[in-house]
């Protein structure tokens, strides 16, 4: 599995990539604008991404922003839909509205609300048949 | 009233008539009988006999009192004649006198009396007595008490005791009259000392004043009634102002709450990230140990990690405490600090939205007052500027904050890019419950309260105005 994490927060990148070391090869990204350049570049290498963590709140260009690019990425590359990334939102805002948008109009899969529980992150990758 | 009159004087011409009867008497039998008997010496006169100068000689002074007496007479009688017309001028001004005086008395509308040292009533007129329900002649010779309301006759009688003593008294005063019927009669009394057959009385006059009064109490309880609604009107403004002020501070605090809230979401943004960095911390831990990696060294990075990260937020919420804790003394404090600190607390709930909140400028100016109200004030402008440009939804969104002195006054501006203030908005925007912002989202009370901060509290100005990209309010202290 490959996997891309777009987060701002160094600490917090980090913690992730340890959480989910065991069951990928993972990329990370400091905000939107370079985690869409890394996933456009993986699907011009054939090798795309199959999970990305998408912090919403974070600065030059957010999640929301960047989840819409990456599925129009995807759709200029006909990516057929059961080879589309699971994207999961990581966000602060434990708002509905928040969710909503990110849901509805960015089309993502899921969302994790901080602190992100490595057990809840592994239980929605099985959810999503990423890892047995 | 009869000792006013002039009185006749008394006839004191009986001696003079008798002198002028007797000196009468005397030359009409004087002048035959000195004729007769000095005939015989006149004719020996004309006989020659005797010459005319002697005769003259031996006669003369009785010639000379004669003419006396008959001069005298003459006099006397033109004296008599001329005092007799004049006493008969003196009574008949007399008598007219007496017929204007007893005319005017009892033609007059107010009541008039004499009343003698003695309480009698010596006089009334028809008026006085038909307003108490009498004829004259039956109050005549009546004592005065009789006429005068037992409550009122105490001060009645003082008055008329101390005006006989010659005491000061007032003229005039009110009185309750009696009427023959029983009822009572409000009245004027007028009253001087005088005199009567030459003892001391009491003259005056009386005016019923029951209509005056009955229209003086009417106006009076009108005026009362007047001053009663003014008081009542009086109170249900001063409750109504107070309920208005009242709803004012319940409006107020809801608002204050409300903007509290607001920090409070962005203190929890603020918490949320190393709250999240610190729970992947300690997972990481645990994983890190399950794989045999949690050296020592592993683990006091981690603690450090994770205290550095505790530090921070415990110091997060000392700061929002401190600087919104309400009910702090008035002290001095820095603007540039003020509002550096404050945008601090409102930047991260900005970052959420991708708006970028920028400060610039500087100002040395230290200010007496309360530093949370001024943030306070200052958050509201932020949180509008932020509001407005979520809902036009502005791409790459900015507030600005900047700082400048001009003439010992410091200037902060805020500015916002999303496109400003429609311009019959503008005109109210600081008005108390007006909101533009959907039903639920706006309680139209920020704007006004940090006016209402600034200008009243702080004794500075609000102002705001359409830039070139937005909306720019200006707070001048």
């Amino acid at each position: 599995m490959r996997c891309l994490i777009v987060e701002d927060n160094a600490m917090a990148r980090e913690g992730l990539r340890y959480f989910l070391a065991d069951h990928a090869e993972i990329e990370l990204a400091e905000n939107g604008r370079e985690g869409v350049a890394l996933f456009q570049q993986a699907l011009c290498d054939h090798k795309p991404f199959d999970l990305v963590l998408l912090d919403i709140i974070m600065p030059e260009m957010d999640g929301q922003e960047a989840l819409k690019l990456i599925r129009l990425a995807e759709q200029h590359d006909l990516t057929p839909d059961r080879k589309k990334a699971v994207i999961i939102m990581t966000t602060a805002l434990n708002s509905p509205e928040n969710m909503e948008e990110a849901l509805w109009e960015g089309d993502c899969t899921d969302y994790l609300v901080k602190p992100i529980v490595r057990a809840d992150l592994l239980a929605m990758l099985r959810r999503h048949g990423l890892i047995q | 009233m009869t000792e006013q009159a002039p009185k006749p004087r008394p006839f004191r011409a009986a001696p003079l008539m008798l002198a002028i009867l007797i000196g009468t008497l005397l030359c009409a039998g004087a002048v035959p009988g000195y004729a007769l008997a000095t005939a015989p010496v006149a004719v020996a006169a004309a006989d020659g006999a005797v010459s005319w100068d002697n005769l003259y000689r031996e006669h003369r002074l009785i010639a000379w009192a004669v003419a006396l007496v008959v001069a005298l007479q003459t006099v006397a009688i033109i004296v008599l004649t001329n005092g007799a017309r004049q006493r008969h001028r003196a009574s008949r001004m007399l008598r007219e006198s007496e017929e204007r005086f007893r005319m005017l008395a009892e033609s007059s509308l107010t009541g008039t009396y004499l009343v003698s040292g003695d309480e009698t009533v010596l006089y009334v007129n028809r008026t006085l007595a038909e307003m108490l329900g009498y004829r004259p002649e039956e109050i005549i010779g009546s004592n005065f008490r009789s006429f005068i309301c037992p409550e009122d006759q105490q001060q009645v009688v003082s008055n008329y005791d101390k005006r006989l003593a010659g005491q000061a008294v007032p003229a005039n005063y009110e009185v309750r009259g009696l009427h023959r019927s029983g009822r009572l009669i409000e009245l004027e009394l007028f009253a001087s000392i005088s005199r009567s057959c030459g003892e001391p009385a009491i003259i005056g006059t009386v005016l019923d004043i029951s209509a005056r009064k009955q229209a003086e109490r009417a106006v009076h309880s009108h005026q009362q009634q007047l001053e009663e609604m003014n008081r009542i009107l009086e109170q249900r403004i001063t409750e109504e102002v107070e309920k208005c002020r009242e709803m004012d501070r319940v409006v107020m605090q809801q608002a204050r709450f409300a903007a509290m809230g607001e920090m409070i979401g962005n203190i929890a943004h603020q918490w949320r990230q190393p709250l999240n960095t610190l729970g992947l911390v300690i997972q990481r831990m645990q994983m890190e140990h399950e794989k045999g990696n949690l050296t020592r060294e592993v683990m006091e990075e981690r603690v450090a990690t994770g205290m550095d990260l505790l530090l921070c937020l415990s110091r997060t919420i000392d700061d929002f405490r401190n600087f919104f804790r309400p009910g702090l003394e008035p002290r001095s404090f820095s603007l540039s600090k003020a509002i550096s600190t404050t945008v601090d607390f409102f930047e991260p709930g900005c970052a959420a939205h991708g708006i970028r909140v920028t400060v610039e400028g500087n100002c040395t100016l230290r200010y007496n007052g309360h530093v949370n109200e001024f943030a306070q004030a200052l958050l509201n402008i932020l949180n509008n500027a932020r509001d407005a440009l979520e809902e036009r939804k502005v791409r790459q969104p900015v507030i600005t904050v900047s700082l400048s002195e001009a003439e010992g006054r410091g200037i902060v501006a805020i500015r916002d890019n999303a496109g400003g203030i429609a311009p019959a908005v503008l005109e109210r925007i600081f008005d108390p419950y007006f909101t533009t912002k959907e039903e639920g989202r706006g309680t139209g009370i920020g704007l006004y309260m940090a006016r209402s901060i600034i200008e009243r509290q702080m004794q500075g100005r609000i102002d705001v105005r359409n830039s070139r990209e937005g909306a720019e309010f200006t707070i001048t202290l």
